[in-house]
């Protein structure tokens, strides 16, 4: 809320910070990044049968501005990670991201020319699912014990606790380009 | 079915006697390789004429022959016609070597021609003469300049166009 | 509606649909010319999940591959996995059982319905009506059952091996679970039906939107059901016949005038003769082995590995790199009839354990080419109903 950064000490907030800890995890709203096979488990999740409505996250927003939870669903290729930054970026505090699938924590099957090994090279990740793709269950599961992380969040902070500059990399700059039209058009 | 092929394939060897350098038959389909500065009558007649109507081009692929055979042809163009009228199917090759890599456009015969040339353009780094808009399509023109991935002496995992490795972790590329 | 409005005039503005955007499935990028609400330009932007998929082919066996085609048209993988390994048999010469022919045309109905039922329901919620959606991926989870029993996942399936599969059929109860499915599936697309088809709203926002005429989607290339919307009955499974479609009895729907509609009514129509068939296949499922009885290319059974000797070294054999089956050298090209469209395989050998090439012909990405020539005097929110009715899968375009 702002008025955090000039609170002396943490014991002035621990109260509020269980209150609010406790309203947030209930009520995570999903930003769903699918851009492959991952895509459509999350589809599958977010139908009647295995319901994520029911743990809080029923409005799924499609604006990295109105949601606080990221989920990186799918294979990143080296010129989506400008778009995924971007959108990274666009989201407000406090933000979760959650790297679902193989591909998305680690490169997959696709050790190729092109393919990013791993999205916690260039954004902080809280939560990793494994599984090429993981069962919907699991993605429930992942749900469940990001809230034990945030239970434990603190709105009045030290020190950061993640450290971006020990993974980060010179590549990871993003400049905006625009493609041209086609010349007969 | 068979008849229509019989009597495309005895039409397209009378009339191209000298255009035609081999003619394969390897596991029920036919394909032709052909010279490549003639290639573009051959494909017109391919199209056009009452017992072959080929209306449809369904797939250009690329090859880099380099470590199959010893021929300076290095890359070889591959086109896929399927006649919907007679119920045909007809493969034609065409060979070009590295210094001159360039094949006329079949733009103007099949548009469906028109993305499949940009992405052979794109990963082998052949030219199509007459295309009107021939650019990269799956790769990004800034990070991966002059690069062409499959080509047979570029590695599978790049040469760091991806990004840079974590050397404290012991990766090398 | 156009002839009345005033001429307009102004300045163009350039916009990104961008590659992320909630009407654009995956990553999809279109920047597009405006002037008003009416596009003057429009141009595809591809590549944003170039994975490197025909370089992958060249350092894995043709056995290991399957597992990699899966993950190319995620929404019906079963149908990747059937035809990559026909052209592979057609390279390799190899003649398949009755029984395995019989399960190969049931499960690529089975894709098909897959693949149309979320096509449908992502143009449904693109549009703005979320209920088929939730309808229709109930009917998919029942499919994701039958399919989990046989192959052991949902999705990623890799289900196929050269000259015949990995599982055979698990019981006799799972071809009643399957009958069971045919017998509701009819009553379930009627439900959709009645929500969308005589659909004031559906109709406005469909009719005219897209159309293209038959011979210019033949010179494009169009195959699958937004060809045969436009009237030109091109269907690989009665014109160039592969497996046992020639045995089973059903009708092939075309449309009249090539616009989104129609492909709307082909495609539902679709998923009532894929339901035809797969109950044809189950009521006349032959008995016996579904692998073949070549112990050089495929694994013999497994009790035999266990106890026998000459049985473990052919299993030894295939599986280590090195030793596994090689097929004559030369290069093949094989299609089949996939739900978005033609999809076909080219592969090149040169006699080794590894394909020197492995090309697609991926259908999504010779259909989507034909989208500037569709948006020809369309309105911006026009693009929505276009791109949802072209089934551009993001893993099939790129590769």
């Amino acid at each position: 809320m702002g008025i955090e950064k000039h609170v002396p000490t943490r014991a002035l907030t621990s109260a509020f910070d269980l209150v609010i800890n406790w309203a947030r995890k209930h009520s995570l709203w999903p930003m769903t990044f699918g851009t492959a096979c991952c895509g459509i488990e999350i589809m599958s999740v977010l139908a009647s049968r295995y319901d994520l409505g029911r743990f809080g996250s029923e409005r799924v927003s499609f604006s990295p501005r109105q949601a606080d939870l990221l989920i990186v669903a799918g294979r990143v290729q080296r010129r989506e990670m400008y778009v995924l930054q971007r959108i990274y970026d666009q989201m407000a505090e406090p933000k979760w991201v959650i790297s679902m699938g193989a591909c998305a924590s680690s490169g997959g099957i696709f050790d190729t020319y092109s393919m990013i090994q791993g999205v916690d090279r260039f954004i902080p990740v809280d939560v990793y699912i494994p599984g090429c793709p993981p069962k919907p269950e699991d993605i429930i599961n992942s749900l469940l014990l990001l809230r034990k992380k945030i239970q434990k969040h603190e709105s009045v902070k030290k020190e950061p606790d993640r450290k971006l500059k020990d993974i980060y990399d010179p590549h990871s700059d993003y400049h905006p380009r625009f493609p041209e039209f086609r010349k007969d058009e | 079915m068979n008849n229509n092929l019989k009597k495309a394939v005895k039409k397209i060897d009378k009339k191209f006697k000298d255009v035609v350098l081999k003619k394969e038959y390897f596991r029920g389909d036919y394909t032709y390789e052909v010279k490549a500065d003639r290639l573009k009558e051959f494909m017109a007649f391919l199209k056009d004429d009452k017992t072959t109507s080929f209306e449809m081009l369904s797939s250009v692929t690329g090859v880099d022959y380099s470590e199959y055979d010893d021929d300076k042809r290095r890359f070889g163009i591959i086109y896929s016609l399927i006649s919907i009228k007679n119920k045909i199917r007809l493969n034609v090759r065409v060979r070009v070597s590295e210094e001159r890599c360039r094949v006329d456009s079949m733009y103007g015969l099949w548009h469906s021609a028109d993305w499949q040339e940009r992405e052979i353009y794109d990963l082998y780094g052949v030219h199509f003469d007459g295309h009107p808009d021939l650019r990269r399509i799956l790769l990004d023109e800034k990070d991966y300049g002059e690069v062409h991935p499959l080509r047979k002496d570029y590695p599978l995992k790049g040469k760091g166009e991806r990004h840079s490795p974590l050397k404290d972790y012991g990766e090398n590329l | 509606m156009k002839d009345i409005l005033p001429p307009i005039t102004g300045d163009k503005i350039e916009i990104n649909y961008g590659p992320s955007h909630p009407a654009m499935h995956g990553t999809l990028h279109v920047i597009i010319q405006l002037d008003g609400e009416m596009i003057t330009k429009c141009t595809p932007v591809l590549g944003y999940l170039h994975c490197g998929f025909e370089k992958l082919g060249e350092h894995r066996t043709y056995n290991q591959y399957v597992t990699v085609t899966d993950r190319m048209n995620y929404c019906s993988p079963l149908a990747n996995n059937v035809s990559y390994i026909q052209a592979v048999e057609k390279l390799f010469d190899v003649e398949i059982t009755e029984k395995c022919s019989v399960m190969r045309t049931m499960i690529l109905e089975i894709a098909r319905i897959m693949d149309h039922a979320v096509q449908v329901g992502m143009q449904a919620v693109d549009l703005g009506a979320y209920t088929p959606m939730v309808w229709l991926f109930k009917e998919r989870e029942l499919l994701y059952d039958i399919v989990e029993e046989l192959t052991g996942t949902r999705m990623t399936t890799s289900w196929t091996l050269i000259g015949g599969a990995t599982r055979d059929i698990p019981n006799k109860a799972w071809l009643d679970k399957i009958r069971k499915f045919t017998r509701r599936f009819p009553k379930a697309i009627r439900e959709v039906e009645r929500l969308l088809n005589k659909n004031k709203i559906w109709h406005d926002r469909t009719r005219g939107i897209g159309a293209i005429s038959k011979e210019e989607a033949i010179n494009w290339g169009l195959t699958g059901p937004i060809l045969r919307a436009t009237g030109a009955d091109l269907d690989l499974r009665k014109d160039f016949p592969y497996l046992s479609y020639d045995q089973v009895d059903f009708d092939i729907p075309v449309g009249e005038k090539g616009d989104v509609l129609d492909r709307y009514f082909v495609r539902m129509q679709e998923m009532l003769e894929s339901n035809k068939i797969i109950r044809q296949c189950v009521d006349n499922m032959p008995e016996g082995p579904i692998n073949i009885d070549e112990p050089k290319i495929i694994y013999p059974k497994k009790d035999d590995v266990y106890t026998k000797m000459e049985e473990l070294i052919h299993h030894f054999k295939i599986t280590m790199l090195g030793h596994g089956p090689e097929p004559a050298k030369g290069e093949v090209y094989n299609a089949i009839e996939a739900p978005n469209g033609e999809l076909g395989w080219y592969l090149v050998s040169d006699g080794g354990q590894y394909p020197y090439r492995v090309h697609t012909r991926a259908p999504s990405f010779v259909n989507y080419s034909t989208l500037p020539t569709q948006m020809k005097g369309h309105m911006i929110s026009d693009l929505v109903a276009v791109v949802g009715s072209l089934n551009i899968i993001a893993g099939e375009l790129d590769r």
